[in-house]
C-alpha cells in the first residue's frame, strides 16, 4: 500500500458522555461514557443485542440518543444530522449504491460536498490505489466479490478524510481466511493513516487482533475497557473472563491468607474484595508436571484429553479444570499428575 | 457460461439422465393453450387489422377489399377538403394527455406509496385496499359519478364559481380538466400498487449510506431511493401510459365533443361512421406511437442500467 504516513493526532478525542438510548420500553444503552483518544483503533465488543451497533449509529448520527452527548474534538455533534458530521461509516452490508460503478461509489461523498472536479478525481484515484481497486473502477457492485465490495466500502468512506471512521461488523460477511487477512490490512491502514477507527464486532479474536483498546459491552453497559492484554489477562468480571477466550472459574471463600476452593487452599497475589466469590485462570496458564510444585499444586487425574494439532486440551478431575498445553507429550485419559495454578495467573474477579 | 452449454449440460431428472434442452422440448405440449390463445386472439386479429387498414369503405359502410393507402393519407390529415391538422392534433393530444396523466399519477403515487409502506403491518393492507377498492367499481359507473360530482350544483363547481374561476351556473364538466381528473383517478392504483411493492422492499441501508456520505435530502432521494423504486415505477408507467393512450370512455363522458382523443376517434370509426378500414389505420397509428413511446422510455432506462 502506497499511503503517506501521517503523524498520529494526539490529545483531542471523541467523547461519549452518558449516552442513553431507549426504544419504547427497551433500554438499548443505559448511560454509556467513553473517551477515545485520536488515532486509536477502538473496538466495541459484545454479543448481539448488547447495544454496540446502537452506540456506533449514535456516533454516526443515524440514531438520536435519548439522553447524553457525543463530542468530537470539543465540538458537540449531538444536534448535527448524519450528513453534517465529519465521520464516515463502513456498513455491515457495505450499502454500496448498486447503480453506480466503483469509481462513482467512491466519489459519492466528495460530490455530495460539491468538491472541485479535479480534487474529486485525485482523491478517487488515491482511494482506488490505497485499496488496490484500480482494476475494478468501472465495475458495478454486483460484479465484485465480497472482499472487493468491502474494500470499495472502505475506500468510499476513507476518501472523505473523516476524523473518525466507524466500522459496523465489516468482516462478518467474509470467510474465515479472508477475514484474518483483512484484519491485518485494516490494522496497517489505520496505523498509516493515523485515524481514529471505531470497530463494532462480536468476534473476540478480531477485537484482540486489531485493537488498541477494547470496550466490552453487555446489555447496554460497558463491562470493561482496556487494552487487549488488560482485558484478557485481568478480566474484572465473570462475564469478561468468559466472553474473551476460555476461563476456568473457581468459586470459593476468602481466607486470611489466600482462598479456599472446593478442592483445597490456593495462594493469591491479591486480597479479594469479597468474602465469597470467584477467581479465574486461563486454561493455557495452568502448568502440568510430574513433580509436586512448590505452591498451589493439585494432584489431578486427566478425565478427557483432546488433541487439536497446535495444542491439546484436557479436562482434569476432581477439581474440574480445563487445561491447554503443548501437544507433546500426549496426555492420556486416566493419567495422574500434578497441576499448578501459578499465583500470577489467578485473577480475582470483582464478584 | 453461454446459454446453450447450460441447456445441454447433463442432469438427472427423476433417475433419468437427460439435458435441460430435452426436458424443455418435452414440456412444449404445455405451451399449446397459450400458443392457440396468442395465435387466435393476437396474431390473426392483428394481421387482419393490418389488412383492413389498406382496404376501403363501401357506400353503406361495408368493407371493400381494394388496396389503397387512402386511410393512411387521412391519418396524416389529407381529406377531401385538403390538408387539415385535426387528426394529427388528436394524436398529439392523446400523447400529451397520456403523458400528463402518467406524470401526475407518479407524483401523487410516491407520497402515497411511502405513506402506506410506513404504516404498521396490520393497517398497511387496509390502506392499500382503500386505494384499490375504487378500481373494483366499473369504470363507466365511476366516470358517471365524476359527471355528477363535477356538475354545476355540486360543491366543487360552486367553489370554482365563488372564486370566479367558472361562470355562474356552469359545471366543471365537460372540460379537459374533467378528463384529467377522470384519467388520474382511474390510473392512480396502477402506479401505487407496483410502486408500493418496490418501496416496501427498499434497502434503507443505502439511504443511511447516502446521509453518512454528506448527501442532502434531494441527493439522498435521487441517488438512494429513486433508483430502487425504478422497477415498480416502470411497471406503473407501462400499466398507465398504454391504456391511457387508447382510453375512450373517460374523454367521451367527461371531455365533451370538442376534446376528442384517439380512442374516441377509433370508436367513432367502428360505430357511428362505420368506417372500419380507417378505424384500423388509426388503431395501428396508435399502436406505433405507443411502441415508440415505450422504446424511448426503455432506451432512457438503459442509461441507468435498470430496465
Amino acid at each position: 500500500m502506497t499511503v503517506a504516513t501521517r503523524p498520529p493526532a494526539t490529545g483531542e478525542s471523541l467523547s461519549i458522555q452518558n449516552v442513553v438510548k431507549k426504544f419504547g420500553d427497551f433500554t438499548a444503552l443505559g448511560g454509556v461514557s467513553l473517551e477515545v483518544p485520536a488515532g486509536q483503533f477502538f473496538t466495541l465488543l459484545g454479543p448481539s443485542g448488547c447495544g454496540k451497533t446502537t452506540l456506533l449509529r449514535i456516533i454516526a448520527g443515524l440514531e438520536v440518543p435519548t439522553e447524553g452527548r457525543v463530542v468530537l474534538m470539543g465540538q458537540d455533534l449531538t444536534p448535527l444530522p448524519a450528513n453534517r458530521r465529519p465521520v464516515n461509516t463502513v456498513f455491515q452490508s457495505y450499502a454500496l449504491f448498486p447503480h453506480l460503478t466503483v469509481r462513482e461509489n467512491i466519489a459519492f461523498g466528495l460530490k455530495s460536498r460539491r468538491m472541485d472536479r479535479l480534487e474529486v478525481e485525485r482523491r478517487v484515484r488515491y482511494g482506488l490505489e490505497m485499496l488496490q481497486l484500480e482494476r475494478f473502477a468501472e465495475r458495478l457492485p454486483h460484479q465484485l466479490s465480497g472482499g472487493q465490495r468491502q474494500r470499495v466500502a472502505l475506500a468510499r468512506a476513507l476518501v472523505n478524510e473523516p476524523q473518525v471512521l466507524l466500522l459496523d461488523e465489516p468482516m462478518s460477511a467474509l470467510d474465515a481466511k479472508l477475514r484474518a487477512e483483512v484484519q491485518v490490512q485494516l490494522r496497517r491502514l489505520q496505523q498509516q493513516l493515523g485515524l481514529t477507527f471505531i470497530l463494532v464486532t462480536h468476534d473476540q479474536d478480531e477485537a484482540m487482533a486489531v485493537s488498541d483498546r477494547i470496550a466490552l459491552m453487555r446489555m447496554g453497559h460497558l463491562e470493561q475497557v482496556g487494552t487487549p492484554d488488560e482485558v484478557y489477562e485481568r478480566p474484572r468480571t465473570r462475564y469478561a473472563a468468559e466472553f474473551l477466550g476460555a476461563a476456568n472459574l473457581i468459586q470459593g471463600k476468602r481466607l486470611p491468607m489466600g482462598f479456599e476452593a472446593p478442592f483445597g487452599k490456593l495462594a493469591l497475589g491479591q486480597t479479594p474484595p469479597w468474602d465469597e466469590g470467584y477467581v479465574a485462570i486461563r486454561p493455557e496458564r495452568v502448568r502440568l508436571s510430574e513433580v509436586e510444585p512448590r505452591q498451589n499444586g493439585l494432584r489431578v487425574r486427566v478425565r478427557e484429553a483432546v488433541y487439536r494439532g497446535a495444542y491439546q486440551e484436557a479436562w482434569l478431575e476432581p477439581c474440574d479444570i480445563r487445561v491447554r498445553t503443548a501437544p507433546h507429550p500426549t496426555l492420556q485419559a486416566g493419567q495422574e499428575l500434578w497441576a499448578e495454578l501459578p499465583v500470577d495467573a489467578l485473577v480475582v474477579l470483582d464478584e | 457460461m453461454p446459454w446453450w452449454c447450460w441447456m445441454n449440460r447433463r442432469i438427472v431428472w427423476f433417475g433419468e439422465l437427460t439435458t435441460p434442452a430435452q426436458l424443455y422440448r418435452r414440456g412444449l405440449w404445455f405451451l399449446l393453450p397459450a400458443a392457440i390463445w396468442i395465435l387466435g386472439l393476437l396474431v390473426i386479429p392483428g394481421l387482419s387489422l393490418v389488412a383492413l387498414s389498406f382496404a376501403e369503405r363501401g357506400q353503406y359502410g361495408e368493407v371493400v377489399w381494394n388496396f389503397s393507402l387512402e386511410n393512411y393519407r387521412r391519418l396524416l390529415g389529407y381529406g377531401i377538403f385538403g390538408w387539415s391538422p385535426d387528426t394529427i392534433l388528436i394524436l398529439l393530444r392523446s400523447l400529451w394527455v397520456a403523458f400528463v396523466t402518467t406524470l401526475i399519477c407518479i407524483v401523487l403515487a410516491y407520497p402515497l406509496a411511502f405513506f402506506i409502506a410506513s404504516r404498521p403491518p396490520r393497517t398497511r393492507y387496509l390502506w392499500l385496499a382503500l386505494v384499490i377498492i375504487p378500481f373494483w367499481t366499473n369504470l363507466v359507473i365511476r366516470t358517471y359519478a365524476w359527471q355528477m360530482l363535477l356538475a354545476p350544483d355540486f360543491p366543487f363547481a360552486k367553489l370554482a364559481q365563488a372564486l370566479g374561476l367558472l361562470a355562474p351556473d356552469s359545471g366543471l364538466y365537460p372540460s379537459p380538466l374533467a378528463v384529467y381528473i377522470g384519467m388520474i383517478t382511474a390510473f392512480l392504483p396502477f402506479v401505487v400498487m407496483p410502486l408500493f411493492s418496490s418501496v416496501e422492499r427498499l434497502d434503507w441501508s443505502l439511504v443511511e449510506a447516502a446521509q453518512d456520505l454528506y448527501a442532502s435530502r434531494i441527493r439522498t432521494f435521487f441517488q438512494a431511493i429513486w433508483p430502487q423504486t425504478l422497477p415498480g415505477l416502470t411497471v406503473g408507467i407501462i400499466l398507465t401510459f398504454i391504456p391511457a393512450m387508447g382510453m375512450f370512455v373517460i374523454p367521451d363522458l367527461l371531455g365533451g365533443a370538442k376534446y376528442l382523443l384517439v380512442g374516441n376517434l377509433i370508436q367513432q370509426q367502428f360505430y357511428a361512421s362505420r368506417d372500419w378500414p380507417y378505424g384500423a389505420a388509426v388503431s395501428l397509428g396508435l399502436m406505433v406511437m405507443t411502441l415508440i413511446g415505450l422504446a424511448i422510455y426503455r432506451r432512457r432506462g438503459k442509461d441507468v442500467d435498470l430496465v
